[in-house]
């Protein structure tokens, strides 16, 4: 496939959407046995804030699954900064 | 690009060589308010004036923005309205990655409707993409 100027821009499209995706994924897999009923024991426990994986400061007691999602997903949203630049870089110049 | 890097890593080091200490959150938001900042001034340095390398530039630092703080605080006021009594409400994480998958799109789509760089259609709607040479 040719590259074309809009290359980048698709590169970086997908690398955001993609972290996004893993980012819902790693919440998803907090929330889920909330689906069932909000009262649910298990449920109650992960509204704790021990459980918040965004932010790594004691006391942080995350599921590893969520955190693997989380971090790999802001990677990918880190990826994309890259194919961003260069577009902006070559902007004409007004 | 920093930011989501620095939270990643920090994300993924955690189970691996433990987390910080309570009193590093200041510190971490202090910096990532830092970050959020110098993404604002990129956007009002960016030149405007070809909109859609410019709207594409602002979707993508809304998803810069939205890890971290931001998110959390926008997660905390929209579940936090569904669950009053919760720590942390049911569904806390998932507004902020569906508007970064929704970004993505967004760039994705003003990338398939904006004409090439150099294209005759492009020459012909934007007058200061053309050479000069009269």
């Amino acid at each position: 496939m040719a590259k074309t100027s809009g290359t980048p821009w698709y590169t970086a499209a997908a690398l955001v959407a993609l972290g996004g995706l893993l980012m819902a994924a790693a919440a998803a897999v907090r929330w889920l046995p909330c689906l069932g009923s909000r009262t649910d024991q298990t449920c109650v426990a992960r509204q704790s804030r021990v459980y918040d994986y965004l932010v790594p400061t004691e006391p942080w007691q995350a599921l590893p699954a969520t955190a693997l999602l989380a971090g790999v997903g802001m990677f990918l949203l880190a990826a994309g900064w890259p194919s961003v630049r260069r577009c902006a870089s070559s902007w004409p110049r007004s | 690009m920093l930011k989501p890097l620095l939270l990643g890593g920090l994300v993924l080091a955690a189970p691996v060589v433990g987390v910080l200490p309570r009193g590093a959150s200041p510190v971490l938001l202090a910096g990532e308010i830092t970050l959020d900042i110098a993404g604002l001034a990129v956007m009002l340095a960016a030149p405007s004036h070809r909109l859609a390398d410019y709207q594409r530039l602002l979707l993508a630092m809304v998803a810069f923005w939205l890890v971290g703080w931001v998110g959390q605080v926008l997660d905390a006021l929209v579940f936090g309205l569904l669950t009053l009594d919760a720590e942390v409400a049911p569904g806390s994480g998932l507004l902020t990655a569906v508007i970064m998958i929704g970004c993505g799109v967004g760039i994705a789509l003003i990338t398939a409707h904006t004409p090439e760089r150099g294209s005759p259609t492009l020459a012909a709607r934007d007058p200061l993409e053309r050479t000069g040479h009269r």
